[in-house]
């Protein structure tokens, strides 16, 4: 029997994805439940101590730690969002162009200067410095020190 | 400025008695080594002289510094050199009180002599004021007493535990408001080739300061060496210093000291087989410093580590067929070498030819692969930067420093063996980087392959009966009482130089080993400051260094 | 993006339903199970999950790792595995066995839940990205209308799974490979998105079958030959781009700097033993392959290629094979490039570089249409 497309079809796509879902859950603890049975489990401590090159670890990683692509990560949440709205564009693009409809003009136009704009903005990141891995005080002074 | 017209301090040749001159009464003594002119000065004196020596006589090398006790005194000697003109020799002798070993430090006048002083006072027990940073190096920090000194007791138990061996910087860097992290790189990490520790300090990715942990592999090779007979018993060790297949050159400074410390001529045809030798074993040397250079940018055993491998395999069969090993070769004797090129002659020869003949297509498959490859570049041009300068200051020879610009070469500046009648060119680039390091690397494979090429033309039309390969030297070496000399080659990684001092016995007194890369890894905090992480590792692979050599 | 405007434009591209039917129908079809309703549907749809993981799985963590070792040793004049069974190929079952039985070691610092999550999450992430897949002779599990923009959001997960790992195994290396698997993520993300999208302009879609389908179409008619419009034909700069970008993506050579095995040892997943640790190497292998797969479907025709139509799952698996090998080749041969250069490399370059591809893709197609 076939299923009669589109609602039943639709529906069934995502049940499918949510079966991957659990399968793919269930193959990972298939095999942690296989490697509980097997292993051995011997506990001792200092197995257990966090490894840094067999010394023995010194400060945590906690610890106020210097991000140094940060403004890259910002720019990156605008970036991303601005790159969803294009999407629906992108899929109707094709049918507006050759509809005849709207000229290309009125489609290709607003997206134009959308991405201007977007270009502009990361043109201005770049020339502020923001676009690259940040460099630490420490490197900057060094620099600035360099004759 | 008028300076600029004056020739620099170091192009002048200084005499004897200038140097007396310069030095004056400051000088309590006369303590001439073999090698060169030595001076007795007062402990407090040290940097008075020091300075004079550097600034108006031009000599800007401080080559190594042995320190030893004898019956009645401490004695610390600074071996100086000049980077122009090795063979422009002057020691300073500094004897101090057996109850008060106290001198002063040399570091405001060498940076390198930060290393040397921290070692002599690991190993000896001399203090010397107004170091910097008066720790120990290659035993831990728990170690009770001095190794080298007459009243070390062997054996007093040493047992290090693991919370007192707990790292002496951690209160410094638990803080949480702290902005850096302190890391520990090494020693069991893929990238230190060895057993290195480096306390790293970071901000963020960035490099702020590095301290290398050195001594995981000390061996008491100096003790070892002091313990055996001059004739035989002491060739096995070099072997073992710089491991990675550099054995023959690192045998060649033992030899080299000692013949001439008991006056040995070695014969011309010894000379060309142990110029062969030692080039040979300069070529799968620097093979493995490519490689693992590699390894260290590409991040991977990937095929450029395979293919120096591949092609290191072949100089390694060649120098197995010439001494019988693949790795502690113990092929030098004094006086010559053990034995003769391998029969059938003529096929050792071609195999050896054969090689050669190979090897300009294989450096060519290297710089398509590597020097050539853009992100290699990108990688390595202007990352670990070490200029002439700082290099000198650190003591630095060999490779890194022809890479930052600094043309220094014992076999040429300071001949020995067969290299001054022959054609060959000695490699310099500017670059002062990691790229120009892997550059005079690749080129010095070439040189070395040229000079193999003339000795064995040598080697094929030397006359038959005129083969000498040792000279006649006596079973047992007793050198005079209180012969001192200290003599360098230039090993794969740069001076590797030793100092004897014979007391009338069969063994000697004291043998001190400098090691090319201990100071070329001094130099690691200079290139490194600043940088990121991976030039970190980048910087640390292309000083290569060999662990076995660091810590002897 | 909203559901409804997919749907929406969807309407103007045309019908729902592409091609033959999904493999959770035909499952049901040939079982019957169709006819219990929905139990049978799940039913139904989980057999189909069930074999389409499997499949993966046997392609990824079975067969990859061992391909990995024959390919890198060939590339580095070595032989590797050959003595456990023709090829060496019984080594996988010996490595399955020895990994699985090693000691669980759990850092005393570890930040539990995270650190037991993240694995899964690496694993299962990459997993979930193959259902929209079109493999071929019906291997496809769904078709929703938003499969290119489901497989980018699923395949952004396994950073989140990374970073978990980093933070969580309270190890500075592992830290420090967290935090650059973000930053390569958020330097090539956008780069990979906006070249996909390039694609979308021409197919006016993004059903995965219908992508597909638009390939099938004849660039050029060479009378023997006719060459396929595939869209690494048809816009090879957006082809080498999304390549880029997808190598950056999954981690691999020249971009493999969270892991960088020289500088910060294994990077985030440091910490990791036994069936932790081969669940995150699983996870990277799917990634790879899904990587892989994207590339295969979205440029190079997905299952098309000559011969009968059943061949295609062939063809699929060739054309994803030969993307793990091209990333097996740049990890032999190229560099690794430095974590700040990346940033550089992303931003200035290829984000640049996209959108140019994009708007250029976008005025070409105008005019000529």
């Amino acid at each position: 029997m076939r299923f009669e497309p589109p609602n039943v079809t639709e529906m069934n796509e995502w049940i499918a994805v949510g079966m991957l879902a659990f399968v793919g859950l269930l193959i990972p603890l298939g095999m942690m439940a296989v490697s509980y049975l097997i292993r051995p489990s011997v506990p001792e401590t200092s197995k257990r101590a966090t490894y840094e090159s067999g010394e023995v670890p010194t400060g945590g990683t906690r610890i106020r730690f210097n991000i140094q692509y940060y403004m890259v990560a910002l720019l990156f949440l605008i970036f991303d969002i601005e790159t969803v709205l294009l999407f629906p564009w992108a899929v109707v693009y094709l049918d507006a162009v050759e509809s005849d409809a709207v000229s290309l003009a009125e489609i290709l136009g607003p997206m134009l200067i959308f991405v201007a704009i977007l270009l502009v903005g990361l043109a201005w990141a770049w020339r502020s410095g923001a676009v690259q891995w940040a460099r630490s005080p420490f490197q900057v002074e060094a620099e600035a020190d360099r004759p | 400025m008028s300076t600029e017209i004056e020739p620099r301090p170091q192009d002048v040749d200084v005499t004897e008695d200038e140097l007396e001159a310069l030095i004056g009464d400051r000088a309590i003594g006369r303590d001439d080594h073999l090698n060169a002119p030595g001076f007795v000065i007062n402990p407090d004196d040290v940097q008075d002289v020091l300075f004079d020596l550097r600034d108006e006589a031009g000599f800007d090398h401080l080559s190594c510094l042995t320190a030893q006790q004898y019956q009645d005194r401490y004695e610390s000697i600074y071996h100086l050199k000049k980077y122009v003109d090795p063979t422009q020799e002057v020691s300073i002798v500094v004897p101090t009180t057996l109850d008060q070993p106290v001198s002063q430090s040399a570091e405001p006048v060498f940076r390198t002599a930060d290393w040397h002083e921290r070692e002599a006072f690991d190993l000896v027990g001399i203090d010397y004021e107004g170091h910097p940073d008066p720790r120990r190096i290659l035993l831990p920090e728990t170690w009770q007493g001095h190794p080298l000194s007459n009243d070390y007791d062997q054996t007093k138990p040493q047992l290090v535990t693991l919370s007192e061996h707990e790292n002496p910087i951690q209160p410094d860097h638990v803080d949480s408001e702290s902005d850096t992290m302190f890391l520990n790189v090494g020693p069991h990490h893929p990238a230190t080739h060895g057993v290195l520790h480096i306390k790293a300090v970071l901000d963020g990715e960035t490099v702020l300061d590095v301290d290398p942990d050195v001594g995981y592999l000390h061996r008491c090779e100096e003790q070892m060496c002091q313990q055996g007979t001059y004739r035989h018993q002491i060739m096995p060790y070099p072997d073992r210093w710089d491991y990675v297949s550099s054995g023959l050159l690192n045998e060649w400074a033992y030899a080299r000291t000692a013949e001439d410390l008991a006056d040995i001529e070695v014969p011309e045809y010894a000379q060309v087989i142990r110029t062969m030798g030692a080039e040979l074993c300069r070529i799968a040397s620097h093979m493995l410093a490519l490689g693992t250079f590699a390894l260290d940018v590409y991040g991977d055993f990937t095929a450029v580590f395979q293919y120096a491998f591949r092609d290191r395999e072949v100089v390694q069969d060649i120098l197995e067929d010439l001494t019988g090993q693949r790795l502690m070769f113990n092929y030098f004797r004094l006086g010559g070498v053990a034995w003769d090129l391998p029969e059938p002659r003529e096929e050792f020869i071609a195999q050896t030819r054969d090689f050669l003949d190979e090897l300009p297509a294989k450096v060519d498959e290297y710089n398509d692969l590597i020097t050539s490859n853009e992100i290699f570049q990108i990688r390595c041009v202007d990352t670990g930067i070490l200029e002439p300068e700082v290099a000198k200051e650190y003591g630095c020879t060999g490779p890194v420093a022809r890479g930052s610009g600094v043309d220094i070469d014992l076999r040429r500046d300071d001949p020995y063996g067969y290299y001054e009648n022959l054609e060959w060119d000695v490699v310099t680039e500017d670059g002062c980087d990691n790229y120009s390091r892997v550059l005079v690397r690749m080129q010095e494979v070439e040189e070395s392959a040229k000079i193999i090429e003339q000795c064995l033309d040598l080697l094929e039309e030397w006359p038959e009966d005129e083969r000498e390969v040792q000279a006649n030297v006596p079973r047992t070496l007793k050198p005079d009482a209180d012969t001192e000399v200290y003599r360098a080659v230039e090993g794969a990684k740069g001076e590797l130089g030793i100092y004897i001092r014979s007391d009338g016995t069969d063994k000697p007194g004291r043998f001190k080993i400098r090691s090319p890369c201990f100071h070329n890894l001094s130099a690691l905090e200079q290139m490194v400051q600043g940088e990121y992480i991976p030039d970190l590792i980048a910087s640390l692979g292309s000083l290569d260094i060999v662990l076995g050599e660091v810590d002897r | 993006m909203s559901r409804g405007e997919t749907a929406e434009s969807l309407q103007i591209a045309g019908p729902l339903q592409v091609g033959e039917p999904l493999l959770p129908e035909r499952i049901s079809d040939i079982t019957g199970l169709g006819e219990f309703g929905v139990a049978g549907e799940l039913t139904a749809a989980f057999l189909a999950a069930f074999l389409v993981g499997n499949l993966m799985l046997a392609m990824t963590g079975v067969a990859g790792p061992w391909a990995k070792r024959k390919i890198t040793a060939a590339f580095t004049d070595r032989i590797a595995v050959n003595r456990a069974g023709p090829a060496g190929l019984f080594i996988i079952v010996a490595d399955a066995v020895r990994l699985l039985s090693k000691e669980n070691i759990i850092p005393e610092d570890a930040d539990r839940p995270a650190y037991d999550l993240a694995p899964i999450v690496v694993a299962s992430s990459a997993m979930l990205g193959f259902a929209v897949i079109p493999m071929g002779s019906g291997v496809q599990l769904a078709d929703p209308e938003v499969g290119l923009v489901f497989v980018f959001a699923v395949a952004g997960i396994a950073s989140l799974g990374l970073v978990m790992a980093g933070y969580a195994s309270a190890n500075k290396y592992s830290m420090l490979g967290g935090l650059r698997a973000v930053a390569q993520n958020v330097a090539y993300e956008i780069p990979l998105v906006v070249t996909g999208m390039s694609v979308v302009i021409f197919a006016g879609s993004l059903q995965m079958s219908t992508i597909v389908d638009a390939q099938t179409q004849t660039l050029l008619d060479l009378g023997i030959v006719s060459i396929p419009a595939w869209y690494a034909l048809v816009n090879p700069f957006a082809f080498v781009l999304f390549l880029v970008a997808n190598f950056a993506e999954v981690g691999r050579n020249p971009f493999d700097t969270p892991e960088a095995p020289t500088e910060i040892v294994a990077g985030y997943q440091t910490e990791y033993s036994s069936v932790y640790f081969v669940l995150i190497y699983l996870g990277e292998f799917l990634h790879i392959f899904l990587g892989g797969a994207i590339i295969a479907t979205i440029f190079l025709g997905g299952p098309a290629g000559p011969g009968p139509e059943q061949l295609g799952i062939v063809w699929f698996l060739i054309k994803i094979w030969g993307v793990f090998m091209l990333t097996q080749w740049l990890r032999s041969a190229v560099p690794r490039v430095r974590i700040d250069q990346l940033i550089e490399i992303g931003w200035k370059g290829l984000l640049v570089l996209s959108f140019a591809n994009l708007v250029l893709t976008a005025v070409i197609v105008g005019l000529i249409a």
